[in-house]
């Protein structure tokens, strides 16, 4: 299989070149005093907040990070391989409010959390769980994330997402990561947990994601080093320029983390997209995010280093007919374009602000049609079918032979919510519309969902910690 | 840059090589003694109906279509570069039935046909004409040919498609458009009809196609010759065995094509996918026809011919949150696999069984952002925008900056109908919805459009031309 590829090998050596030109002489402020430690000591050059990247330095510390890394599972099953020709879902992330059909939109609290949960753990296209599903805006704060992390583990066993809620978040999900898997030693040979921490574009670190960033890498668990900026508003507005400074933040932020911990996990993390120039807010539903998605693959195949961009995302309100034509536009190129991790890649709405049951369903048939997409075609003597093209001839048809029954199964993709029988048959049925299906099929999942074992001591010891955060 | 390719190089030469023996030791069946007689003079060899093809034969004949050529409009402004790295949208073909919001499914008439002309006569995005966009039942058949070309003409200076229900319609076709290009000769003198020829899977071509076929190519006009294999019904189950016999199919039409007129411009056309299991029909909506595409623009490339496949084509029943996904699907399959003519590019409904005025609105909208995406990156020093960078440097916004005013019309795909308002602005507005949204929009368009001048002897001679056939 060969990737789509956007830019040419003088296109992408000419961004790098920009970035690396962006980081020697433009710089970029960290705002934190023990990151600046670390990058002077380092090599870099620091003026107040501002660091200074020298090319080699750059070169030197990316080629550090691995080009493909595990993500251990409770359950050794699910455990996720990120990187290489490996492609990995996570549902949506950070979403404040929530809405159904039923109930409409309202903010999440922590039984929607529990819900995304449960069905992430039920999907059998949902990798991994994302940490912050929604904000559940009914847990205090001081123990919200601790609670996340609590969630994620009693009621799946697949892998998980770390807080990025600065050192103390960093820390406590460690921490409880610990209860569970061993002490860090184990945990950095086995990484658990990945966290998203991103730049503050253009061209900042903030003291959170720093912490965070400096603590999981210290633990030896893997980040995503993200940049978002926005075309026209916290970036330039032509897109390789976009592109460029993307690239300089996430590099700067891949440069601190191996410089505290040779050979930490990474993924390339790049989810920037466009200005809609009428309101000055960001547009995840156009095709410049597609583009970008592309153009950040490439990127980093260039560095050798797994990537993260695209999803299931949108501009859309509600889950209708342009939600999906931009969620399949922005899951489909990160599919062709060989993106290795998916953060979004369900439920997302509105510009990252709602998740939404019904269309967490329908995106997960998304991604199930993306994954058979992704499996290709396999081409021997038997599928390619010579002696049944014999048998049957000409004007003959297939319908009853053996080699049908034999392979359709595994041949074709089995829709679970989609509907393609004919039109009369549809309206007999009376005119079902797939979101009425996807609410009806979320209820069902959360109504059948049976939570994993998790052992006494395990869930005790870990609602103990929360505790003491309290 | 370089496009996604499903196939390793080997897997490809072994579909090729699968096909050749397909044509050369199962051979297909030609319903038509006029074309087993040119077949025959051509080094096949023939048994009653049954023709076998020489591999020497079909690989010296499948040499001989351009790469790519130009097709002619009215109005020189849209005449069409057919093949290369070019993508052209035609809309939907073929559909019996046509529905709206308001009035619901109904039987299409020729008022409806008059009407999908206009729409796409307006559109920004859809290139050419279709020659069935929707099938005027209100019309008599015999002379549905004659009405709908005129319509095609008569308000809109595209480029246009003509009948191949057999030799009668197809050279009435070719005269009216000879009428229109004022060769005054019986047959145009460059390519500015064309025709869509299919075969009869499996392994057959019937009387009615091969009429068309070889008028279009006597004639040197372009055609399209297609196969739409279904996987487990009419083809193999196994995805590879049906690209193999759709291959065999498509190129036995073009071998015959190059033997009436070498050199005769043909598109090669691969629309195959497969069974829905549970009923034995044809699936459009599914993966397996994304992957069909992608691998037919490879395998086009590798006989260096032009190539349509894909379109904003689905299953589903109704423009919404199903038809919107698999059309995006298949739509943006179609741009980064490399196919340069997509037929079904808007409106299409219920695997090719209905055009929807709202889904043409909604799919127009698709194929302008997958347009941007075509256009890709322009990199060079003021797009990479170091200097801008420079100057707001760590923190600031770009917002203010002549850069972004100068280039964000350009650089940013402007949407027709997608809403990226806030939540809260959506709200106020009354939660628009999106294909309510395309209902007000495409009674917009056909209030306000006004077709293109026709000259008025142009026109009296085509009328006259089809008085005197009726």
């Amino acid at each position: 299989m060969q990737w789509y590829e956007l830019l040419t090998e003088r296109e992408v050596e000419q961004i790098h070149e920009t970035s690396i030109q962006i980081l020697a002489t433009v710089g970029v402020d960290f705002r934190y005093a023990p990151a600046l430690k670390v990058l002077k000591k380092g090599g870099a050059r620091v003026d107040g907040e501002r660091v200074f990247f020298p090319g080699r330095l750059v070169d030197e510390q990316i080629a550090k990070a691995p080009a493909e890394f595990t993500l251990y599972a409770r359950d050794s099953d699910y455990d996720v391989l990120i990187g290489g020709e490996h492609m990995a879902f996570a549902p949506g992330y950070g979403a404040t409010f929530v809405t159904d059909m039923e109930h409409g939109r309202r903010e999440g609290i922590q039984r929607d959390f529990k819900n995304f949960v449960k069905l992430t753990d039920a999907s059998p296209y949902q990798d991994i769980c994302s940490g912050i599903v929604i904000e559940p805006s009914d847990v205090p704060h001081e123990i919200r994330h601790a609670q996340a992390i609590y969630t994620a583990i009693k009621y799946s066993t697949k892998p998980f997402m770390g807080s990025a809620m600065g050192v103390q978040g960093a820390r406590d999900s460690i921490q409880l990561a610990s209860i569970l898997f061993g002490d860090q030693n184990q945990l950095s040979q086995k990484p658990r947990m990945i966290s998203i921490l991103c730049s503050l574009t253009p061209l900042v670190f903030d003291e959170r994601m720093l912490g965070a960033i400096m603590e999981y890498a210290g633990a030896g668990q893997p980040q995503l080093i993200s940049s978002l900026a926005i075309a026209g508003a916290t970036s330039p507005v032509t897109l390789p320029g976009t592109l460029a400074v993307q690239n300089a933040e996430v590099l700067a932020g891949i440069v601190l983390t191996q410089l505290i911990r040779e050979g930490t996990p990474v993924v390339f993390a790049g989810a920037s997209s466009a200005t809609d120039m009428r309101t000055g807010s960001l547009s995840i539903g156009s095709p410049e995010m597609a583009l970008n998605t592309a153009a950040t693959a490439q990127m980093a195949r260039f560095y050798g280093l797994p990537v993260r961009s695209g999803g299931a995302i949108c501009d859309a309100k509600s889950p209708d007919a342009q939600a999906a034509g931009e969620s399949m536009m922005n899951l489909m190129m990160a599919q062709v374009s060989g993106i290795n991790f998916v953060l979004h890649s369900a439920g997302i709405l509105d510009s990252y602000n709602c998740i939404s049951y019904e269309k967490f369903i329908i995106d997960d048939e998304l991604c199930g049609m993306v994954k058979r997409i992704k499996q290709g075609y396999e081409v021997n003597a038997d599928k390619l079918a010579m002696e049944v093209i014999r048998e049957v001839g000409p004007g003959g048809h297939y319908l009853d032979r053996d080699h049908t029954f034999d392979h359709f199964r595994n041949e074709f993709y089995q829709p679970q919510l989609f509907r393609r029988d004919d039109f009369v048959s549809w309206q007999l049925n009376g005119s079902p519309r797939c979101m009425q299906a996807a609410h009806n099929r979320a209820r069902e999942i959360l109504e059948s969902h049976e939570s994993p074992e998790l052992p006494a001591d395990v869930d005790r010891d870990m609602q103990a910690f929360i505790e003491t955060l309290r | 840059m370089h496009r996604f390719e499903i196939l390793t190089k080997t897997q490809l030469e072994k579909v090729h090589a699968t096909s050749l023996r397909i044509l050369e030791e199962i051979g297909l069946d030609f319903g038509h003694v006029p074309a087993l007689e040119v077949l025959k003079k051509g080094g096949a060899k023939i048994d009653g109906q049954r023709v076998f093809f020489p591999a020497r034969l079909v690989e010296e004949q499948i040499k001989k279509p351009p790469a790519e050529f130009t097709l002619h409009a009215r109005n020189p402004e849209n005449n069409l570069v057919i093949g290369g790295r070019n993508t052209v949208f035609a809309p939907g073909y073929g559909a019996p039935f046509v529905t709206d919001l308001v009035n619901g499914r109904r039987k299409a008439t020729l008022n409806d046909f008059e009407n999908f002309v206009k729409l796409t006569g307006a559109s920004a995005h859809q290139d050419l004409l279709s020659g069935t966009v929707v099938e005027p039942t209100d019309i008599s058949p015999e002379i549905r040919h004659l009405r709908m070309l005129y319509a095609s003409i008569k308000y809109s200076d595209k480029c246009f498609m003509g009948s191949t229900m057999g030799a009668r319609a197809a050279r009435e076709c070719l005269q009216m458009a000879s009428i229109l290009s004022g060769s005054g000769a019986d047959l145009p003198s460059k390519p500015v009809i064309f025709g869509i020829v299919g075969a009869l899977t499996p392994l057959k071509y019937d009387a009615r196609m091969l009429e068309a076929l070889m008028e279009y190519a006597a004639a040197g006009q372009p055609q399209i010759i297609a196969s739409l294999a279904i996987a487990g019904a009419t083809g193999p189950v196994t995805m590879a065995g049906n690209l193999a016999l759709q291959n065999a199919e498509v190129m036995a039409g073009i071998v015959l094509a190059q033997l009436i007129r070498e050199g005769t411009p043909v598109i090669f056309g691969g629309v195959s996918s497969n069974a829905e299991m549970r009923n034995g029909t044809l699936s459009i909506g599914s993966p397996e026809m994304a992957m069909n595409a992608a691998a037919t623009a490879q395998i086009a490339r590798f006989y260096k011919l032009p190539v349509r496949g894909g379109g904003a084509v689905c299953d589903a029943k109704s423009p919404g949150a199903q038809a919107s996904y698999e059309s995006m699907m298949n739509l943006l399959m179609a741009r980064l696999s490399g196919i340069n003519f997509v037929l079904h590019g808007a409106g299409i409904l219920e695997s090719f069984n209905c055009m929807s005025y709202e889904k043409f609105v909604i799919d127009d909208e698709m194929c302008g952002m997958v347009r941007r995406i075509q256009r890709g990156y322009e990199v060079n020093p003021d797009t990479l925008a170091f200097d801008v960078v420079r100057e707001v440097g760590p923190g600031g916004h770009f917002l203010d900056k002549d850069h972004t005013f100068d280039h964000f019309r350009s650089e940013f795909y402007q949407p027709q109908l997608s809403n990226r308002d806030d939540y809260v602005s959506w709200q106020g507005n009354g939660f628009p919805q999106n294909v309510a949204t395309a209902n007000k929009k495409y009674q917009e368009i056909l209030e306000t459009y006004e077709p293109p001048e026709l000259p008025a002897d142009v026109d009296n001679d085509l009328l006259r031309f089809i008085e005197k056939h009726t």
